[in-house]
């Protein structure tokens, strides 16, 4: 193993789709998630290129030594609107290879800290089925809490899955003067 | 001599109409109904309108009229894709009218819509922790508090709680 993994997380691009397709069709990825399995090409660049004031798209991308690159994590973050504007919707998407590793780890970080940094956020929250230990497991290591156990929550290989919704919570910050 | 015993006029559960928008805009403008839904105050009547003349495929609603005056509101949110069998509930009745089994009428006019028509199998909504009538009839037909949203939703100047509850088909 090479322990010279470079990693960026940075804004999605329009030339992106195509990695993030193949992303999909990864592991467990659209079974962990609210995604349906044979995902059209077509609708996944209009998904992904259309986006609204309120959706933020990161992607980690991995530098391989040959000067390649290669998009390893997508964190999508949704944030609703009126009285709930202070809340957003988080789904993340990570290679099955890059899951517990730094990918994953620092897509997740940079997502919380422009949530909760520039968005200014009161929640995040993200929904995760009650087997899934090993997405359980980062989101409780990053402050998130379960508020809820959502029964028949999704559909999944044929039978009704329960989920749990999960929220990071971001309290008040004291106004900080500018230094000057 | 008896007297007649007063009639009481009668209420019917309908689908919402569009002329109905006036009355619509009368319920979701009153402060408690602001209060305790996720409305916003000033929201503009000609919106009301429009969105009462064009509901989303998606989204149905029905109407409780009492004198030929609609009262009262339920809609239901279909999912969609892996949440196909669930729906959103939310429904408001107009302050005159609470109290008077307005609600319990809608309810079960909208359940069975859900269940028995759209094959819906999980019904959810949120309700603020502190409203007690709502609480009420939704524990009465079968909702079950899941878990509570810390400060959910923004509620006159400060944050609020709310319940997410849902009512399983088979399970009551």
């Amino acid at each position: 193993m090479t322990d010279s993994i470079n990693v960026t997380v940075r804004g999605l691009r329009s030339e992106d789709t195509d990695s993030l397709f193949a992303l999909w069709n990864t592991g467990d990825i659209i079974r962990n998630s609210l995604e349906l399995p044979y995902p059209s090409e077509e609708a996944f660049r209009e998904r992904f290129n259309n986006l609204t004031p309120n959706h933020h798209m990161l992607a980690a991308e991995l530098s391989i030594a040959s000067g390649r690159k290669r998009i390893v994590g997508l964190a999508e973050l949704r944030v609703f609107v009126k009285r709930m504007r202070h809340t957003g919707r988080l789904n993340l998407f990570v290679h099955p290879d890059f899951q517990r590793a730094e990918p994953e780890t620092r897509l997740l970080e940079t997502t919380l800290e422009l949530a909760g940094q520039w968005l200014g956020l009161r929640r995040v929250e993200v929904i995760v089925f009650v087997d899934d230990t090993n997405a359980i497991a980062l989101y409780d290591h990053h402050a998130f809490v379960i508020e809820a156990t959502m029964r028949r929550y999704a559909r999944r290989e044929g039978v009704y899955a329960d989920a749990h919704l999960m929220t990071r919570f971001f309290a008040d910050q004291p106004p900080k003067e500018n230094e000057s | 001599m008896t007297t007649s015993p007063k009639t009481q006029p009668e209420l019917i559960i309908r689908g919402q109409e569009a002329d109905d928008w006036e009355d619509i805009a009368a319920i979701l403008l009153a402060d408690q109904v602001v209060y305790y839904t996720l409305q916003l105050p000033y929201q503009s009547r000609d919106r009301i309108r429009e969105n009462t003349e064009n509901p989303p495929a998606t989204h149905l609603r029905l109407a409780a009229e009492i004198d030929e005056r609609v009262i009262g509101l339920i809609g239901l949110s279909q999912g969609s894709g892996r949440r196909a069998h669930t729906a959103e509930l939310g429904m408001m009745v107009h302050p005159d009218f609470q109290g008077q089994g307005v609600g319990t009428a809608l309810m079960k006019a909208a359940i069975n819509l859900a269940e028995n028509w759209l094959n819906i199998n999980r019904i959810e909504l949120t309700v603020f922790t502190d409203n007690q009538p709502a609480l009420a009839l939704y524990e009465k037909y079968g909702f079950e508090i899941e878990g509570t949203l810390r400060d959910g939703a923004f509620r006159d100047g400060s944050y609020a709680d709310l319940y997410l509850m849902a009512r399983l088909r088979g399970e009551i």
